[in-house]
């Protein structure tokens, strides 16, 4: 029987050939012959897009994997399969997929632990050093799956300071940068009714501020002859634009009707305030956690136009909306 | 070189196409050549159809799974062809110009050293064929190589068939240099002046090259041994409608 594809000859009753292997049954065979065909539209958009240097692309970029991991190999460094390369994204998944069950859950386990205590105590000094130690423990579990080989000691020093700059690029800086919009850490530094000096409050910086939510200021140096002695402060927004605002003896209304809201600090406000329209893009916050000094006599109640002044606030003024206490411990929770 | 290519018949005897009689006589071969017919006349999606009429009849002819590789090469659906290959590789392990024919389709997508690798396993294989040649000479062409020209001379040497320099002309312009491609195509037209095809690529290459008075001829020649030929009629009226441009009358004016 010869083969139609080497024109071997074989013996008779092979299923496939001697030489080349290719099926010697194939004349009988059930095999669907119609080829795939593109459709019209696939071969006008492949005629449109830049379907010929995508893929030049996409196959240049697999080339050059292939010749840095060829490189890196020879210098003692050497680069795993793109599955492998992905599953180090988290630690000890990679270890999985290696059948390294037991160091997979060791460094999982190990990650998630500080990490999990890292996030707790995000913003402290324990928590940035848990932080720390989750990040060199994701390191770790990449350098042990690189190097499951025998390796001189400055092989791995560079290839552990290449990971942490890969994995540094790759996830933690972005994760950090994120996490400090969403979740920016601040210490408070005096003691108030509401905060104590030393406490961690999460502020959310692109989180938009509405009457009754504790945001974080910068307030300027001086307005209208005041100053104010703080570089940012913590207090609370009474009312947004257009509202019709009026402080009196402690008590606020707005628009009329008396609203519950008070500053973070009641007993440094001014006896009387009245606002008849919020302008457009301020908001009505009475900066009760700053020490303010000016020219007014306290006595004779001057201090309308001053507070008039510091009082409101520019929203381009407001870093961010306070949202939760996460140092001491056992104040741990979220803020109102 | 086959040992009888030199032979003389009488015209006749060579044009005639023996139509078979009954249905029980179209077999594998009567549709084997019919595709091998309408692929020299340029009807690339009819032959196609008739390799895999052939396949039908026995699956186990290389030269069908080749030709519709080829076919669909020529109809610009590289992926295709591609995936194809993949599975006549499948059935025909290591058959050399199965693998010359992925290279050419990866060649066309961009995948310069799959295509490399494929071309080499290809020419270790092929024996004396004359396709894998050909797609390394592609495969310099695409790399920008200024040897490819010594591959498809080896191409030329090994199948003396006109179809071959028209083939390397139709590679050149795919890779837009008419230049080249229309001298490969005057070597074509030289070996086969009866073929209508030949003339439409040397056409269609003058035309890239905006030679339009040649081009209107060589259309003219194509119309002349096939007077329904849809591509050279079309390209003709492009001629002859033509809207004016800079660029073209710039190129006149450089002598090109």
């Amino acid at each position: 029987m010869q083969c139609p594809s080497c024109r071997f000859e074989n013996m008779p009753g092979l299923d496939a050939c001697g030489r080349c292997g290719s099926n010697l049954k194939l004349a009988t065979a059930v095999l669907d012959v119609e080829p795939p065909r593109a459709t019209a539209w696939q071969k006008r958009l492949r005629r449109w897009l830049p379907w010929y240097s995508a893929n030049r692309f996409r196959y240049a970029a697999r080339d050059g994997r292939a010749a840095a991991a060829d490189l890196l190999d020879e210098a003692g460094f050497p680069l795993p399969e793109p599955s492998i390369l992905l599953r180090f994204l988290v630690p000890g998944w990679a270890h999985f997929f290696c059948g390294q069950k037991a160091r997979g859950r060791l460094f999982l386990g190990a990650f998630l632990g500080l990490f999990g205590g890292g996030i707790l105590c995000w913003g402290s000094g324990l928590g940035n050093f848990l932080l720390g130690l989750a990040v060199s423990v994701h390191a770790s579990s990449v350098i042990d799956i690189l190097f499951r080989r025998p390796a001189g000691i400055v092989s791995r020093l560079v290839a552990g300071f290449a990971v942490m700059l890969v994995l540094g690029v790759a996830i933690y800086f972005p994760a950090g940068w994120l996490a400090t919009r969403v979740a920016m850490p601040v210490t408070v530094q005096i003691n108030t009714p509401v905060f104590k000096a030393g406490e961690v409050l999460l502020v959310n910086t692109w989180a938009t501020p509405k009457p009754g939510s504790l945001v974080l200021c910068s307030p300027p140096r001086t307005v209208g002859g005041v100053y104010i002695q703080a570089g940012q402060f913590i207090d609370r927004v009474l009312a947004g634009p257009g509202d019709r605002v009026l402080w009196e003896n402690g008590q606020l209304f707005v628009n009329g009707q008396p609203s519950a809201l008070s500053p973070v600090n009641p007993r440094l406000t001014p006896r009387r305030l009245e606002i008849p329209q919020v302008p457009a893009d301020h908001f009505f916050i009475i900066p009760t956690n700053v020490e303010v000094r000016g020219n007014w006599n306290e006595q004779n109640n001057p201090l309308e136009p001053a507070w008039l002044a510091i009082s409101l606030f520019r929203a381009d003024r407001i870093d961010g909306t306070v949202y939760f206490r996460t140092e001491p411990l056992t104040r741990f929770g979220p803020l109102h | 070189m086959s040992r009888f290519d030199n032979l003389e018949f009488e015209e006749s005897e060579v044009r005639r196409t023996p139509e078979p009689q009954s249905e029980l006589e179209r077999d594998e071969h009567y549709w084997l050549k019919l595709a091998d017919d309408n692929r020299r006349s340029g009807f690339h999606e009819n032959a196609l159809r008739y390799y895999s009429r052939a396949l039908e009849v026995d699956k186990s002819i290389v030269s069908g799974w080749l030709g519709q590789v080829q076919m669909l090469i020529a109809l610009d659906e590289y992926p295709e062809a591609d995936l194809w290959g993949k599975k006549a590789l499948e059935l025909f392990r290591e058959n050399g110009d199965l693998l010359a024919g992925r290279a050419q389709a990866l060649i066309r997508m961009g995948d310069q050293r799959g295509a490399g690798e494929l071309c080499d396993a290809a020419m270790q294989r092929a024996g004396p064929s004359a396709y894998p040649w050909l797609v390394r000479g592609e495969i310099m062409v695409a790399g920008r190589e200024t040897i490819d020209h010594h591959c498809f001379d080896k191409a030329v040497a090994l199948a003396q068939d006109w179809l071959t320099p028209l083939e390397i002309a139709r590679i050149y312009l795919h890779y837009k240099r008419p230049s080249q491609a229309v001298a490969w195509a005057g070597k074509a037209v030289a070996k086969a002046p009866e073929q209508p095809y030949a003339w439409y690529v040397k056409g269609s290459c003058e035309l890239n090259l905006n030679l339009e008075t040649t081009a209107r001829q060589s259309f003219k020649r194509c119309l002349e041994l096939v007077p329904n030929h849809s591509d050279a009629q079309r390209r003709l009226t492009e001629l002859t409608v033509r809207p004016w441009s800079v660029g073209r009358i710039l190129g006149r004016l450089l002598g090109r």
